[in-house]
């Protein structure tokens, strides 16, 4: 192997400004593999990232319950029956094993308890319809990034305090420190039905749904507003990997015997996204590696015909086809070596350039690139099999020289 | 002892319907150290005969035997360990590797050999370096080599694996006069000194003259080497030098 290893190097040295163009363009090559998969990576992980950083991964609630019916007997006439929604709010009642269930889960990161309520928010004369959302005050910030999105006061959940949406805030016109009357949509009429609260915060987590609909509360609070003795509605719980949330949501719910969700179920749309997007980058990784594999062929292609008297001159002394195969294969895996070793530098490099051009005064990047995600390894990987696999046929031509036909010629 | 035995050697080359006999019939033998020139006019058949002696070429009939050893109808492998351990290969082209040294030249078919180049080995082919007086060109490129000095290294080559026979084809042809008488005066010195047969193809008469015995070939045949009629021997085309 010696020999083979010191053919191909001293062939590869011999024609240094083929040799250099060569492992040019397989690092052109490896840069496009590793710049395209940093880019895609990056972006998935950004749209991933948006999507799973401000909504529960797995969610456990109580099972939905079928209205209940009194049926006439024999004849099927419904005698009474409650409408579905008219029925009395879904509660876990014993939520407290349940939330020790899911807290013991490997890969559980924080179970929420929340207590949730559609409720009317009031100031003066204009009253909007809102969902409640209750949770404990030091779990505030545990589900969606309250913390970083208040944009006027702080995330702080006392008896009477709320945290409000930016568009509900606007459209009540309401500021920090203001007072508001809040009423559950399933309220008694009567004396203790208007509960004041103060606004503590106001946060903006950019989806619009939240920013217009939803304010927090603490769950004691909350429990109040909705007249509920105890239990909850739903534990949320965030997770270590986003993209196990369907398998553990499965396991939970057995366990727990709630019915469970994973916030895959409701962003089909955004898998199939992320299947596209990763579809397409590696259509365009794979053209890269073709790409490489065609310039390594031909260039060996010309080096085999530009060197069959030498090549014959070394069969007819005994080398074999083997050693012939081993020294052109190597020439090629030698070309993606060097070439994928320039490829990922520049690749690293063009990324970490681009990524710092393109952050904005707000430190967040304008292209989603992710340098860290330029799948370097497998990309030396893969040009090397391209190189040495792409060598195979000239190396095997060379292989096939007539010693007596190179050597007339 | 006979390093060849070649015996009613046929070889017939077709291109399509066109079938053109090149050899007819041709039995020659040589033995060990053994100068032999062969000799006759372009296309009589010399160099497709050194060829089929080469294992270059399966003839279409015939036996061949190269030290002792049926040359015909083995595996490719069998074949190359027989052109690498029992036979050495100097052509009118060099056919060196420019990008190797001349000692790298040198040792290459030790590679063949599938052993290691070892002190052994290193220190023969120094010495056949210096035999044929490149003693201070041994780490020059053969690039940067003149043709007389190229066709030198290529003899060391040749003698490396210290082989029975080797085929020379036409050797001086691309040399001038000074650097051909060399070229053949190392030739008869190494068949001497290391016992090495030599079966060498040129029209160069007074190369042939120089050799120990020669063998005439005219349209794909042998001569008689001792003709009835002299003036058939006569007629051999052994050539003027440089004509």
């Amino acid at each position: 192997m010696v020999f083979e290893i010191k053919l191909a190097v001293r062939y590869l040295a011999a024609s240094r400004l083929q040799t250099g163009l060569l492992v040019a363009g397989v690092a052109v090559g490896v840069l496009v593999f590793t710049f395209i998969a940093a880019l895609m990576n990056g972006l998935g992980v950004r749209l991933t990232d948006d999507i799973t950083g401000s909504v529960a991964h797995v969610t456990l609630e109580p099972e939905s319950r079928t209205p209940r019916s009194f049926m006439a007997p024999g004849r099927g006439r419904a005698l009474f029956a409650v409408q579905p929604g008219n029925d009395e709010v879904a509660v876990i009642r014993t939520y407290r094993a349940a939330l020790q269930v899911a807290r013991r889960m490997p890969g559980v990161r924080v179970v929420v308890p929340e207590v949730l309520g559609n409720a009317t928010l009031a100031r003066g004369a204009k009253a909007l319809a809102i969902v409640v959302t209750g949770v404990q005050a030091e779990q505030a910030d545990a589900i969606a990034p309250l913390g970083r999105s208040m944009i006027h006061g702080r995330l702080d959940l006392g008896v009477g305090d709320v945290l409000v949406g930016a568009s509900l805030a606007d459209d009540l016109a309401v500021a920090v420190g203001d007072r508001l009357i809040l009423r559950a949509a399933r309220a008694r009429v009567g004396p203790g039905a208007d509960v004041v609260v103060t606004v503590r915060g106001v946060f903006r987590l950019g989806i619009q749904a939240v920013d217009q609909r939803v304010i927090y509360l603490e769950i004691g609070a909350a429990r109040k507003l909705f007249d509920l003795a105890s239990g909850v509605s739903k534990l949320e719980l965030k997770i270590d990997d986003v993209w196990q949330a369907r398998a553990l949501s499965d396991r939970l719910g057995r366990a727990t015997g709630l019915k469970a969700s994973s916030w895959l179920d409701g962003n089909a749309r955004l898998q199939e996204g992320l299947r596209a997007q990763a579809s397409t980058g590696a259509m365009i990784k794979a053209f890269s590696l073709l790409t490489i594999a065609i310039g390594v062929a031909s260039t060996l292609f010309l080096s085999v015909m530009r060197r069959r008297s030498e090549i014959g001159i070394l069969r007819s002394f005994g080398i074999g086809r083997a050693a012939i195969v081993r020294a052109f294969v190597l020439q090629g895996a030698l070309i993606g070596a060097l070439g994928s070793l320039a490829g990922i530098a520049l690749g690293f490099g063009f990324a970490h350039a681009l990524l710092a051009l393109s952050t904005r005064a707000t430190g967040t990047p304008a292209i989603p690139i992710d340098p860290a995600q330029g799948e370097y390894f497998r990309a030396i990987v893969l040009a090397m099999i391209a190189s040495g696999l792409a060598a195979v046929l000239p190396a095997w031509s060379a292989a096939n020289t007539d010693p007596l036909q190179a050597i007339q010629s | 002892m006979n390093v060849l035995e070649a015996t009613d050697i046929v070889q017939v080359f077709r291109d399509g319907e066109t079938a053109t006999t090149v050899l007819r019939g041709v039995s020659a033998s040589v033995t060990a150290g053994e100068l032999v020139a062969l000799v006759g006019p372009s296309g009589s058949g010399k160099s497709t005969f050194l060829s089929i002696a080469g294992t270059l070429l399966t003839p279409t009939a015939g036996s061949l035997r190269i030290a002792g050893r049926a040359a015909l109808g083995l595996h490719e492998r069998a074949v190359s360990e027989m052109r690498n351990r029992h036979l050495g290969f100097v052509f009118q082209f060099h056919h060196l590797l420019e990008d190797f040294t001349a000692f790298e030249n040198v040792v290459m078919p030790i590679h063949g050999a599938r052993v290691r180049v070892d002190a052994a080995w290193r220190a023969r082919a120094q010495a056949l370096l210096a035999r044929v007086g490149l003693t201070d060109r041994m780490s020059y490129r053969a690039s940067k080599l003149s043709g007389g000095q190229k066709q030198r290294v290529a003899v060391a080559r040749a003698l490396i694996m210290k082989p029975e026979l080797v085929l020379a084809d036409e050797p001086t042809g691309n040399l001038d006069r000074a650097s051909s008488d060399h070229v053949m005066e190392l030739l008869r010195e190494l068949s001497r000194e290391e016992g090495t047969a030599f079966l060498i193809s040129t029209h160069d008469a007074s190369i042939a003259q120089g050799c120990d015995r020669i063998l005439a070939m005219q349209d794909g045949q042998l001569l008689d080497p001792n003709p009835a009629d002299s003036s058939v021997s006569a007629s051999v085309a052994v050539r003027s030098p440089h004509v």
